[in-house]
């Protein structure tokens, strides 16, 4: 029986010899550009496969003005902001939710329920980051805000679907893709069928978990699929994905949320990218219920984070990489969040 | 429940029977009971002194697997035994906050003594110092030490050489996890105590046997990445670690699988890394009785980097740890 | 986007939770999208939320690949 390492290897032989063409695979998913960082997976492949990071980090792609808007809360009276530790170092004309005593790292969304009921003189809002993965989960914390009466609780969404960036990155003349390597746990929730379209842009496709086995495997099956001219979208991470998903938590985040335009951070504004609260639970909607001025804040000058965020540039292109922008002070979003792009080149290229 | 109170800290009756009754009769020693304003250490015979100081600040003052006062009798003994000195002698100062509980002042106290017994060391002179109530956080520990080192003893983050072994003296992690559920920043259901302990005893007896070690380095504050760094750049050296052979305890990978830490930078207070030609390496081991591991492996560079090879074959750069590290979704 | 972890049902409580555990560490988490879990069902979380049950993947088609491979190619691993 061959161990995991023995599997590995014969992978890397397997896609040595296979590979001929000079490609370039994207991975959408901030949890893969860790694992592809942190399992080497770029010293185990030949030269001619290319492997870049595209806008699948929650945090780097929240505009300027969702920044803002957390930091208005943050200093309103009040207010106890909670959030998912990615956003807290996230800097906004010098400042940070770092910076203020009512912000709440939490675990769990319901962990923010849990803070409403412990401060009921108080206004707890959430910051819903996250795409399909994680707003189901905020939608039934929005439900069971609903059937519990919490008066004192709202979600600031700024929440996100990832096929209208991709159909944006796949139609875009400067990008050329071969391949994609597919969010494991995105699909885990929305099925395989639903990233068929790519083939649409006759991009081949597949879904990957995120051990260092599950991508190698993963990079194989698009060699392969290049090699033999083939656009498919294979699911290879069966173990948990299937070809319709969990239809449970699509219905439960679309009974609570509904697709309507978004400006994603460095890219612009993609028309039924991004997830707003319906109507019916507008009382738990930070954006109604709090008059939070909105202004349009310039993104940092010089700052590349919008072109890396859809592979037209790598780190080193910018020129704040590494001088004035790094994780200690970091100027854009991709340098900010552990596994935006510049984080993951800075840490581990 | 009986507190401090500012009475304590005016140098009057109340400090000097606080001093006697309470820290003296816990920790005499034949030096510090004669509270003299100097200790007077006599017929030391050495080339090389060394001296360092720490001062303990740390939130709750006892977590599970110790407290403030075996933390700041093994934090400085510890340093101390980086530079290969044999640590000696300790001092020991107090700032206490307004209304701290003397019961649990009292356990800080019995596990100082119970350390200092341990290392084998003396505390050999103190301070206490009362401040208002809110200006403190309980009670802050200073503790300064002095050791001696042997004439033959080369053993610095500067000595690393081509070649070395590099070692930690058992699994990493298990103090700063400790710590966060100690402070209830994870909820999770866990079992895990800190390891902080004092390491001099079995790097003295490796002396002794006159086995030959290089550089050792506690990965405290940044954990062992940001401890291998120091050696990596002062020693102009590739250290490249071998991730199979890393020693992580289950439960501590299992939380940083669940909030996204890296084990790598976590802190720990009774782990020592050390490099050393190979020879050297097994009587490490056994030195820790069975606990200490090789990692991997050094080798002279001009442009010194710290490296992990991966447990698939690949091999990528640890970065520096610039940020503290917070529980994420992705 | 999405850290999610394997752990094992404990124990299935009421209102929409379940116990699960990860060598050593036990906590609570939501079924909301897993209303059918059994106890010793193995699942991912995330965010304190069960996303979905692991089944385990057919082990003998990848395990044919690798053997038809090394005869093939008659390799030796190292």
């Amino acid at each position: 029986m061959l161990n995991e390492y023995d599997k590995i290897q014969i992978l890397r032989d397997k896609i040595q010899k296979l590979s001929r063409t000079k490609v370039s695979f994207m991975e959408v998913c901030g949890t893969h550009t860790m694992s592809v960082a942190k399992h080497a997976i770029k010293s185990m492949l030949p030269e001619n496969i290319n492997i870049v990071s595209g806008p699948g980090c929650p945090v780097c792609v929240t505009s300027q003005t969702d920044i803002e808007m957390s930091l208005i809360l943050a200093r309103s009276e009040n207010k106890i902001i909670c959030t998912f530790g990615d956003m807290i170092k996230v800097p906004s004309r010098k400042d940070s939710l770092a910076n203020y005593k009512n912000v709440k790292i939490i675990y769990s969304p319901l962990d923010a329920l849990k803070i409403a009921h412990e401060n009921p003189g108080r206004e707890i809002i959430l910051l819903g980051i996250g795409f399909e993965t994680t707003t189901p989960l905020i939608a039934v914390t929005i439900k069971t805000a609903k059937q519990e009466c919490i008066k004192n609780f709202s979600v600031l969404s700024m929440h996100k679907t990832v096929p209208t960036a991709l159909k944006l990155i796949l139609s875009s003349p400067d990008i050329s893709l071969n391949g994609l390597i597919l969010p494991g746990h995105v699909s885990a929730v929305t099925g395989r069928k639903y990233f068929d379209f790519i083939k649409d842009y006759h991009t081949c496709g597949v879904i990957a978990g995120f051990e260092a086995l599950d991508i190698m495997e993963c990079i194989y099956l698009l060699t392969k699929s290049v090699e033999e001219n083939k656009v498919e979208v294979i699911n290879n991470y069966t173990r948990i994905v299937s070809e319709e998903g969990n239809q449970l938590a699509m219905q439960l985040l679309y009974e609570v949320f509904e697709d309507c335009d978004c400006k994603w951070r460095g890219i612009g504004e993609i028309p039924n990218s991004g997830l707003k609260i319906r109507e019916k639970f507008q009382a738990y909607d930070a954006k109604i219920k709090f008059d939070i001025p909105i202004e349009n804040i310039a993104e940092p000058k010089n700052c590349r984070c919008g072109e890396i965020l859809m592979a037209k540039k790598t780190p080193p292109d910018c020129a704040l990489f590494k001088n004035t922008c790094t994780p200690l002070n970091p100027i854009g979003p991709c340098m900010v969040s552990s596994e935006g792009t510049c984080a993951a080149y800075y840490k581990y290229l | 429940m009986p507190t401090i109170t500012l009475n304590h800290g005016l140098g009057g009756k109340q400090m000097h029977e606080f001093i006697k009754n309470t820290i003296m009769t816990k920790l005499q020693n034949g030096i510090l009971e004669k509270m003299d304003d100097s200790a007077i250490l006599k017929n030391l015979k050495t080339n090389r002194l060394a001296l360092t100081t720490d001062s303990y600040v740390v939130s709750p003052l006892i977590f599970p697997g110790g407290d403030i006062g075996r933390l700041c009798v093994c934090g400085t003994v510890n340093d101390l035994t980086t530079s290969g000195a044999k640590p000696y002698a300790l001092t020991l100062a107090f700032i206490i906050e307004e209304g701290m509980d003397l019961a649990v002042l009292d356990t800080i106290i019995d596990s100082i003594n119970k350390t200092a017994k341990e290392a084998q060391i003396l505390i050999v002179t103190g301070d206490t110092k009362v401040v208002e109530k809110g200006k403190g956080d309980g009670i802050f520990i200073n503790t300064s030490g002095i050791g001696f080192i042997d004439d033959h003893i080369e053993i610095s983050t500067y000595n690393t050489k081509d070649h070395d072994d590099v070692l930690v003296t058992g699994p990493i992690g298990n103090h700063e996890i400790a710590m966060m559920k100690a402070r209830n920043l994870i909820e999770f259901d866990l079992t895990v105590e800190s390891d902080v302990r004092p390491l001099n005893i079995p790097i003295e007896n490796l002396l002794k046997q006159k086995v030959l070690l290089h550089s050792i380095k506690d990965p405290t504050r940044g954990g062992l990445a940001s401890a291998l760094y120091e050696i990596v750049e002062h020693s102009k050296v590739d250290i490249t670690l071998i991730e199979k052979d890393l020693p992580i305890d289950k439960v501590v990978q299992s939380v940083c699988s669940l909030v996204g830490f890296d084990p790598l930078y976590l802190a720990n207070e009774g782990k020592f890394i050390i490099t050393c030609p190979k020879e050297s390496s097994q009587h490490i081991i056994k030195a820790f009785k069975g606990t200490a591991q090789i990692i991997g492996r050094a080798k002279k560079s001009e442009h010194p980097k710290l490296l992990m090879e991966t447990k698939s074959g690949g091999i990528r750069k640890i970065g520096m740890l610039e940020t503290m590290q917070l529980p994420r979704i992705c | 986007m999405c850290l999610a972890v394997p752990v094992k049902v404990l124990e299935i409580l009421q209102n929409n939770k379940a116990k699960v555990a990860i060598d050593g560490v036990t906590l609570e988490v939501s079924t909301s999208f897993t209303p059918d879990l059994q106890v010793n069902d193995y699942v991912i979380v995330h965010a304190g939320f069960v996303l979905e049950k692991i089944t385990p993947e057919d082990a003998c088609e990848k395990f044919k690949l690798w053997d038809e491979y090394l005869e093939k190619t008659g390799r030796k691993l190292c």
